[in-house]
């Protein structure tokens, strides 16, 4: 039989490497690492959710994370890769398994997200969690001045917890404690927040666009506000705005 | 004495330039490598000069006819007025009679068949005019002698050893007939004489009359005369005719012209360049998009792709017929010539680039959705060969995006059929299931 490909005998083509290729091979690696990172995190750390939201708890389990996260390289593409890494991880079955039953679990995974977020050189930082099996607690946790968080999706507890100076954008609606123990900075819900919002804040603003707060928590400073009004600290009304400064009008 | 192949090609070029410049006056539409040049002349040169068949399109005063005997007369050495009398013009009535030969009366009288062969069989170049002002019927009758440039009257053959074929069609109007796909199959390639803008057109208009460059009255008498006895004239006879021609060529314009000899060299030449593995690659790629067909084994007219196939992102969804064996052909002998032209010693994949959209254009029959889906885009060219030009460049990215892979599978599959125990190269692209089926592997549908 006659050999069409005779003319080809000689032929060594060499595999042309894609720049894609390229760019698609580091992204894998550096998203292996974090997947990595993230298993030896939970693996090794625990979060006892039955005693939140306490301070020295979450700081020892975000060390624990910041530990986890030193020396990864990654970028704000990279973080927002990992959270879809972080659906098929914890598959709908096995969310159904644990999910809002084992919050120690998405309060760790918040607190690996968040300190990725604030370790990352990347200043706009977007995680997409709408197919998220579960709520991620503790997202955005003591995120620092220059930093933009835009999270879509479902946020659990504790939204923007020890917030230090960052920015939260949330198109959803969270959970309990939003803004708890808030420093500084800025959080802006675009539909509605759960319990003791800002509980023990001492500055910054929290703003929920949505229609309904379900309870506001013990603000010690900044402000909390529900569209434009503003509802903690509680507005001083006309009347008692009137007789206060009766009171304080000097005798004539 | 015999010329180098550097001088053949600047005598060529000189030929070029010399009825670009006074005869068929037009703008450059192509772009070879940064080298500028009108399609309708290259190609109709090109022509010539490998003995093809070409079908030049184009709305009425455009230059279709002309440019043919104007190449047609300097290629050939034969003055302008017996070209002129040597045409087929198609019309209804045309008969064979008119076109191949008739009896010799005065012989049948005496008991005695010889044909009278029409100036037109007899020389090595012919042109017919309108060919689609020709009914089907008469297409059919003249499909042997297009494709072979052999004729056949009462028993008797005229056989060339040099052959070459210019015809033209003008659009559609009430007096033509469509071209049957036999007989477009048959020419080479396809081209448009198009208009030279109004400002070439109106410098053409204050124009003396061209014509008389290439007339001589006394030279095409001579060759009337060879040609009048109706015989198949003697090689050595027409030869000298034509020569004595050549000679008044050079004296008048200083021009030079290839004898049959000299031709034939040429030809032989051109016909010597090689493919590089990327030009051949890249050829076997189209044509498997424009045979190809996964479920029905190969395209055929009769039959069309079901909606939903696999490979309906390719070129063998959009056409409706199969490429012909004389589709490669063309392809093969224009591009060597091209490569000739522009001086280079091997055919790349770019030149089977150039060169495919106008061997694709007469031969594709397209889905009546892809047309619908292109005619309204801008365009410079006829919608056959706007077509085919988007055709070859969708095929041609294919092939840059999977050039190394299309190269390995066939490097894979000549080691394979060489007996080597390698597993074949898997793809997308038809050409992969077409190595498949080549070497006996094709998977089930």
């Amino acid at each position: 039989m006659v050999n069409p490909f005779a003319e080809f005998q000689t032929c060594r083509p060499r595999r042309r490497a894609l720049p894609l290729d390229r760019i698609v091979a580091i992204r894998d690696a550096r998203l292996e690492q974090l997947m990595a990172g993230y298993t030896a995190y939970i693996a090794q750390t625990e979060l006892d959710w039955d005693r939140m939201p306490n301070r020295h708890l979450t700081d020892q389990a975000y060390e624990a994370a910041l530990r986890c996260v030193t020396g990864l390289v990654c970028d704000p593409d990279d973080i927002e890769d990992f959270c879809f890494s972080l659906e098929q991880l914890h598959t709908p079955t096995t969310a159904h398994e644990l999910p809002d039953n084992a919050p120690g679990l998405w309060g760790l995974s918040g607190l690996y997200l968040s300190a990725l977020c604030n370790r990352t050189k990347g200043s706009r930082l977007q995680l997409r969690l709408q197919w998220m099996p579960a709520r991620l607690h503790l997202l955005g946790y003591k995120l620092p001045a220059g930093k933009r968080l835009s999270i879509e999706g479902l946020c659990g507890d504790l939204l923007g917890m020890a917030l230090a100076g960052g920015e939260i954008s949330l198109q959803g609606s969270a959970f309990h404690g939003v803004g708890y123990e808030l420093q500084r900075g800025r959080i802006t819900i675009s539909d509605n927040a759960g319990e003791n919002v800002g509980q023990g804040m001492v500055g910054g603003e929290i703003h929920i666009l949505g229609g309904r707060i379900r309870g506001v928590g013990q603000v010690c400073g900044g402000s909390v506000y529900l569209g434009q009004r503003r509802v903690a600290p509680a507005p001083i009304e006309p009347d008692e705005r009137h007789t206060s400064a009766a009171r304080e009008r000097p005798p004539a | 004495m015999a010329q180098t192949r550097e001088q053949s090609r600047h005598t060529v070029r000189e030929l070029y330039d010399f009825i670009g410049e006074h005869l068929y006056l037009n703008r450059p539409d192509l772009d070879l490598g940064g080298e500028k040049l009108n399609s309708t002349l290259l190609l109709s040169l090109l022509t010539a000069l490998i003995g093809g068949k070409a079908l030049i399109i184009g709305e009425p005063g455009l230059g279709k006819t002309t440019s043919a005997e104007y190449i047609a007369c300097l290629f050939y050495r034969i003055p302008l007025g017996v070209i002129w009398g040597s045409q087929v013009a198609g019309h209804p009535e045309q008969t064979e009679e008119k076109i191949v030969g008739r009896p010799n009366l005065g012989k049948l009288n005496q008991g005695e068949e010889q044909v009278v062969w029409s100036n037109f069989a007899q020389l090595p170049v012919k042109i017919i005019d309108e060919i689609n002002r020709l009914p089907e019927t008469k297409q059919s009758l003249i499909l042997d002698g297009v494709d072979r440039g052999n004729w056949e009257y009462l028993n008797q053959f005229l056989l060339h050893d040099e052959y070459c074929l210019f015809a033209t069609a003008n659009y559609q109007d009430p007096g033509t007939h469509p071209l049957i796909p036999p007989l477009l199959d048959r020419f080479d390639v396809m081209i448009e004489s198009r208009h030279p803008g109004a400002n070439l057109a109106f410098f053409i208009g204050q124009q003396d009359n061209t014509d008389a460059l290439l007339r001589d009255p006394e030279q095409e008498q001579a060759l009337y005369a060879v040609l009048s006895n109706g015989q198949t004239p003697a090689n050595a006879e027409l030869e000298a005719a034509c020569q004595r021609f050549a000679e008044c060529l050079s004296a008048q314009h200083g021009l030079r012209t290839f004898d049959k000899a000299e031709r034939q060299a040429i030809r032989a030449d051109i016909a010597s360049l090689g493919f590089s593995q990327d030009a051949s690659a890249f050829a076997r790629t189209a044509l498997a998009e424009f045979s190809f067909c996964c479920l029905y084994g190969q395209k055929r007219s009769n039959e069309e792709c079901p909606e939903g196939c696999h490979y309906t992102g390719y070129l063998c969804y959009q056409v409706q017929n199969c490429a012909s064996n004389r589709l490669p052909i063309a392809l093969r002998h224009y591009a060597q010539a091209l490569v000739w032209f522009l001086g280079g010693e091997q055919v790349e994949a770019e030149h089977v680039r150039w060169v495919l959209p106008f061997v694709l254009a007469h031969r594709t029959q397209w889905r009546d959705a892809y047309v619908a889906a292109r005619e309204r885009e801008a365009r410079r060219d006829p919608l056959p060969l706007h077509l085919a030009k988007q055709a070859t460049a969708e095929s041609w990215r294919r092939f840059a995006e999977q050039r190394d892979d299309i190269m390995g599978a066939l490097a894979v599959a000549a080691r394979i059929l060489a007996g080597e125990d390698v597993a074949p190269s898997q793809g997308d692209h038809p050409i992969f299931a077409e190595i498949q089926r080549d070497l006996g592997i094709e998977p089930a549908w």
